[in-house]
């Protein structure tokens, strides 16, 4: 087995066990850091498929390169989502107006 | 190609500019503007379409004047074009809606809304590989955010659509890695005349092929939609329903029509149909059942989704090309008749302070134009289905001839 199998391999498990992982709980920020390591995974795969020729293949890093900013951008807007969802209910009591329009917001 | 690129590049420019302006800018004056480019790019991309129809060909431009293989490459084919002048107008409309309604949007629509339409501008153009993994991150992003607007309560569904859009996007982009690996080439025109069915293409085929059916949200896929797209607000609701979407559907398309090799095609046919057929039941089952105005017109979304899909199932079985009209006329009035329903839908919830389907006897006193809306909106799709089944007969009939 050679460097290049032994990567795609890697990069294959990583994929697997993190989607397993996605699938496996329910906390948020837990399930965004699996997806984080699925991501993980498949840039493995695309750096050791670009080290098949010599020199590397620059398109697949030029691709790993644009898949990081993109994972990076989503994550920091999911985590901001994500923590904003789960702030505590302001328990002071709201002013006449914004109760009734909560009570609006609660009916389903 | 140049009138193309002009529809493609305004609302990107409008959406920056916007989000640089601020708060100097008024709210009116933003949802003006944004109406004003919409109708811009809608001439424009109705010119992109006569030149299209004109040459009566694809028209295709290597980005930068690179050579191929090296260069993103933008096609223009009438379906691109097509596409281009149903977005445009799309936004325009909605745009109008959101401008004038009594319930109004928050500032951050007004960018954003643009963002989604260069966005899928971009998609509707791309023909590689890769832009379009980029093209549907750009556009799951803008909608996620679009349905966080409508406060707190859609933040917990907004950050389950992000994730599962994440996800389906690592499936896809996989996919695209083990198709370079395998040909060396991601441009979709290149990839059709190489591509041969081994191990590597069927497994890079599947796994693009559940990433977009996650995000198109078609059967057994879905579960995600309602949640999102009923939490949104209404003019929101409409974008997401009518052409979001409509952006990996084109990709799946796109990827079992050109890219992959025949037999394959072939053989994943009878499949995507059988889950269209699922999803149209099982779709049209859930909202019978469901309580809330929005949530029915999602599940509605869910099952129009299914014909679809068995349209590209049925036309990957036979190959025929007369189905490739009927999805795609279908799509189109799936479309405008599920944003009049959303809008309507959302009106009415409005007017009577209810979400809940009981809560709207009596509603024909109060909002009839809505009603109205409602009843056409409806009736839209059934038509088209008729003329898709119908032409779908005729596809039928033509091959038993032969």
């Amino acid at each position: 087995m050679n460097m290049l199998q032994l990567y795609l391999i890697v990069g294959v498990a990583v994929f697997l066990l993190a989607l397993h992982g996605l699938m496996m709980t329910t906390d948020a920020i837990r399930r965004l850091i699996a997806v984080n390591l699925m991501g993980a995974g498949t840039f493995i795969v695309m750096v050791a498929l670009a080290g098949r020729v010599s020199p590397p293949d620059p398109v697949l890093h030029a691709l790993v390169v644009t898949g990081l900013v993109v994972a990076i951008s989503a994550t920091a807007f999911a985590l901001r989502l994500i923590t904003a969802s789960s702030v505590a209910e302001p328990t002071r009591q709201p002013p006449a107006e914004q109760a009734d329009n909560m009570a609006k917001d609660k009916t389903p | 190609m140049t009138s193309a690129l002009v529809s493609l590049s305004l609302p990107f420019m409008v959406a920056l500019l916007l989000i640089a302006a601020g708060q100097r800018l008024g709210l009116r004056t933003a949802g003006m503007m944004v109406i004003a480019s919409g109708c811009l790019s809608l001439t424009a991309a109705w010119f992109a379409l006569m030149d299209v129809a004109a040459a009566n060909q694809a028209i295709l431009i290597n980005l930068g004047g690179w050579e191929n293989g090296l260069a993103i490459r933008l096609r223009l084919s009438p379906l691109s074009g097509l596409l281009l002048v149903f977005t445009a107008f799309m936004h325009v409309l909605i745009g109008l809606y959101a401008a004038f309604s009594r319930q109004g949007v928050p500032r951050d629509f007004w960018p954003l809304s643009s963002f989604l339409h260069g966005s899928l501008a971009a998609l509707w153009l791309s023909a590689d590989l890769f832009n379009l993994y980029i093209t549907p991150e750009l556009l799951g992003l803008a909608a996620v955010a679009m349905v966080a607007l409508a406060g707190k309560k859609a933040y917990k569904p907004a950050a389950n659509y992000l994730l599962l859009s994440l996800v389906a996007s690592l499936f896809y982009l996989f996919g695209v890695a083990l198709l370079y690996g395998r040909y060396g080439s991601l441009d979709v025109l290149m990839l059709a005349s190489q591509t041969q069915s081994d191990l590597v293409t069927r497994i890079a085929l599947l796994l693009m092929t559940a990433g977009l059916m996650l995000k198109a949200a078609l059967w057994p896929l879905h579960l995600w939609l309602p949640a999102a797209h009923a939490n949104a607000p209404t003019a929101v609701s409409a974008l997401l329903s009518g052409l979001v979407v409509k952006g990996p559907l084109f990709i799946l398309w796109m990827l079992w029509s050109e890219v992959a090799p025949t037999d394959l095609a072939q053989q994943i046919g009878p499949l995507l149909a059988f889950a269209g057929i699922i999803a149209l039941v099982a779709g049209g089952l859930s909202a019978m059942r469901s309580a809330y105005i929005k949530t029915l017109v999602a599940y509605s979304t869910v099952a129009q989704l299914g014909y679809a899909m068995m349209a590209l199932g049925l036309l990957l079985t036979w190959q025929l090309p007369q189905l490739h009209i009927a999805l795609w006329l279908f799509v189109i009035a799936h479309g405008l008749a599920k944003a009049t329903l959303f809008l309507a839908a959302g009106e009415m919830q409005a007017t009577l302070g209810t979400k809940r389907i009981s809560g709207l006897r009596g509603a024909n006193a109060n909002s009839a134009g809505s009603h109205v809306c409602i009843c056409g909106g409806w009736r839209q799709p059934d038509r088209s289905a008729t003329k898709r089944r119908v032409s779908g007969k005729v596809g039928v009939a033509g091959a038993a001839a032969q």
